[in-house]
């Protein structure tokens, strides 16, 4: 208030000027608060990243992340992680015409380093005038370069997805084949064909439970067989008896999945899995473990084989005819067609009918493949139809569905879906009880004795106690059955102490040669081939060789035959 | 002060840029060195795939039992020829009846009084295979039987392992 007057704006100013100034540092200091906050921040996030969080974590992050090479359809591997197919990146070669100076003598030119091609069609595309056309595809590495040596402008070549079989034709009805387009056609490539193309990140590999040593010995075999016996086609398979996993499967002839259109269709035919075929005698197995099983006859009962059976103007008889009395082990060791019908009538029609669809043999099966055969069963089951099932006619199934049937059989009695995916280590297998375990001790018994005694005895493979069955079916032709067109198959099971693995082989009009006397039946031709297949598989699936006439295994294969060389009329009746 | 100051944070900022100038090319040679890694990576996969195919195409059962018909002398696995490690018979001990050695205490590997009285290593009784070393006796000179009339082998049995 005592203030001048006349310097009284000065104060004033000073005030409002350093209030301005005031006003500034306040400012100021906000924004470098702001901005310290900001970088404050900053600095903490690249600590964070660079030393808290491990600096690992994202570089393997680039490094996992899916690349040119590793996408594509995943690759196959067998059990033991053997490459069955995968996929390689080859160049394409394609040209831009326009650029291309002289067609005509560029063909040429191309011509000569790549001699697959067909001239004509060369100069044909090369004058099309487009901006595009494929040359070939799939060239190798060294045709690459001696395309790139002939230096004509307007050729490129395309990075392509191919996929390759590197064992050929050994695995071919299991895996199938892909298109060029790397589309899955048949086999495992077409039923798991998303799968194996939308793999994960990691490109997980897709395990079979094929073994391919096993898959060698069993096509090796059965190759030479064929061509022996001249027999137009063959199936054969290896299965696991206690998970249904399937160790090796073929069908003769087969393909080269790398080239498959190379063989005639027929060869694309899985005859193991699609074919379905009255197995003949082979299902006597099946109809005596269910006469067994539900109590229809016993062990020591019998069926009187003297003379043929005639019912609706057919005749049943006997191939290895014995002309008398048989008892249960005995129809099944001499294969009695009598015995065997008669002992279906006593289970009767709905009872066969009833164990037949507890075995799966009339559904179609579950398999992880597209080419699965639907069984054909007779329309009208009468006790024509009861009879000739009991030994494997007019009922018709694939080779498969049959090998899990007698899997069941003789592996205490589960019924396990036959599978060719390898299962992880502590996955148990969900399968169904179709006869006791009694009745499949009994069964194992029987085999045994059917190899040791019967119409198996070519199978044996000493120290892997072969059990198994003789199969031997006519074909139907027109009007009725042919004489010397033959299925002639071995089903069999080893150790049978503890039976482990299940082979079923199975030959399509084998025909007899010297060696065999002329005979193109199963004891012959498919029974002595079984017994070579065990003998070379069974060191690679570590089954521990054993005597076969020490005592303990004698008496755990024991099997009376209940035999009566002379019956009267009465006992038979009797047991009857 | 204020001049100071101003010279300060100028040389600051000539030192935060300098060191920026340089963290920055040192991320690019970074860069540089991970794209070459990727790709040498990549080719690398590649590769790997095509010899994992070639392997197993080389590998395939049917041409390795054709090799091994062509070259080898060896047939197929017979089951007397399987058999587990202790189903092996043990040899008998350099040792008579009273626990006197057979062999002199200096005797050699070769043709020893000690050697002889042990049976052949190959009961086939091949002769011995020119060029290859004989095979050393499991129950060599040093071992002694203990009390209970088992053998204790010198070495604490880790020969046989």
């Amino acid at each position: 208030m005592t203030a001048p007057k006349a310097p009284g704006a000065a104060p004033h100013l000073i005030g409002s000027k350093a209030q301005a100034i005031q006003t500034g540092r306040t400012r100021l200091l906000t924004v470098a608060l702001v901005f310290a906050v900001c970088f404050i921040v900053l600095a903490g996030r690249l600590v964070e990243l660079t030393i808290i969080r491990e600096p690992g974590k994202t570089l393997a992050f680039v490094a996992a992340a899916p690349t040119k090479s590793t996408a594509g359809r995943a690759d196959i591997l067998d059990r033991n992680g053997i490459l069955l197919a995968t996929n390689l990146m080859t160049a394409s070669l394609y040209a831009d015409t326009r650029v291309v100076p002289d067609s005509a003598r560029a063909a040429q030119r191309l011509i000569r380093v790549l001699p697959g091609l067909s001239p004509a069609t060369v100069r044909e595309r090369l004058a099309t005038g487009r901006a595009f056309v494929w040359l070939k595809r799939n060239l190798t590495p060294s045709q690459q370069r001696s395309v790139n040596d002939l230096g004509i402008p307007g050729l490129h070549f395309r990075d392509e997805q191919r996929r390759l079989y590197p064992h050929g034709a050994l695995e071919s009805h299991v895996l199938g084949f892909t298109d060029v387009d790397g589309n899955g056609i048949s086999g495992i490539e077409k039923f798991f064909d998303r799968a194996l193309r939308d793999r994960g990140p990691q490109g997980r590999a897709l395990q079979l439970s094929l073994d391919a040593r096993v898959q060698h010995v069993l096509r090796d075999e059965v190759m030479a067989a064929m061509t022996r016996f001249r027999a137009a086609g063959a199936a054969g398979l290896v299965m696991n008896a206690n998970n249904g996993q399937i160790l090796a499967l073929i069908s003769l002839p087969d393909f080269d999945p790398n080239h498959p259109t190379a063989a005639p269709a027929l060869s694309r035919f899985n005859r193991a899995t699609k074919g379905v075929y009255e197995l003949g005698s082979v299902f006597k197995v099946l109809t005596v473990a269910m006469a067994l099983d539900s109590g229809a006859t016993k062990l020591r009962g019998g069926y009187d084989a003297t003379k043929p059976i005639r019912v609706a103007g057919f005749s049943i008889r006997d191939s290895h005819a014995k002309k008398r009395w048989l008892s249960v082990p005995e129809i099944l060791i001499y294969s009695s067609n009598i015995g065997a019908a008669k002992m279906a009538m006593d289970v009767g029609r709905d009872g066969q009918r009833n164990y037949l669809d507890r075995f799966g043999l009339l559904r179609r099966p579950s398999l992880e493949l597209p080419e699965v055969g639907t069984p054909i069963s007779p329309a009208r089951w009468g006790d024509l139809s009861t009879m000739t099932a009991a030994y494997g006619h007019g009922l018709a199934v694939s080779p498969i569905q049959f090998a899990s049937a007698f899997g069941a059989m003789v592996n205490g009695g589960v019924l396990m879906p036959a599978t060719l995916i390898k299962r992880q280590p502590g996955e148990r297998a969900l399968g169904v009880q179709v006869i006791s375990a009694r009745t499949s001790n009994h069964m194992r018994r029987l085999l045994r004795a059917v190899v040791e005694k019967g119409t198996g005895r070519k199978a044996q493979a000493p120290g892997y106690l072969v059990g198994g069955k003789t199969g031997t079916a006519e074909k139907p032709g027109v009007g009725g059955y042919r004489r010397n067109a033959l299925i002639s198959s071995f089903v069999a099971a080893f150790p049978m102490t503890k039976p482990k693995y299940v082979v079923y082989l199975l030959l399509d009009e084998p025909r007899g040669d010297a060696g065999t006397l002329g005979e193109g039946g199963a004891g012959y031709t498919a029974a002595p081939l079984v017994g070579r297949v065990i003998k070379r598989i069974g060191p690679i699936l570590g089954v521990r060789p054993v005597d076969d006439t020490a005592a303990h295994v004698r008496r755990a294969m024991a099997m009376r035959l209940y035999s009566r060389k002379q019956v009267s009329r009465k006992r038979t009746s009797a047991v009857n | 002060m204020r001049r100071s100051l101003t010279i300060v944070v100028m040389l600051l900022v000539l030192a935060v840029s300098l060191g920026l100038y340089r963290l920055e090319s040192e991320v690019k040679i970074l860069e540089r060195r991970l794209a070459q890694a990727t790709t040498q990576l990549e080719e690398n996969r590649r590769n790997n795939r095509i010899l994992a195919a070639e392997w197993s195409f080389l590998s395939q059962p049917s041409r390795l039992q054709a090799l091994a018909q062509r070259h080898l002398d060896l047939a197929g696995l017979a089951p007397a020829q399987i058999g587990r490690l202790d189903e092996l018979p043990l040899k008998p001990p350099p040792w008579d009846a009273d626990g006197n050695l057979n062999s002199n205490q200096n005797g050699g590997q070769g043709g020893s009084s000690g050697a002889a009285a042990i049976p052949d290593v190959e009961p086939s009784g091949k002769p011995p295979i020119p060029g290859r070393k004989p095979v050393k006796p499991l129950h060599n000179r040093n071992n002694k039987r203990s009390k209970d009339g088992r053998i204790v082998l010198a070495d604490g049995g880790r020969a046989g392992q």
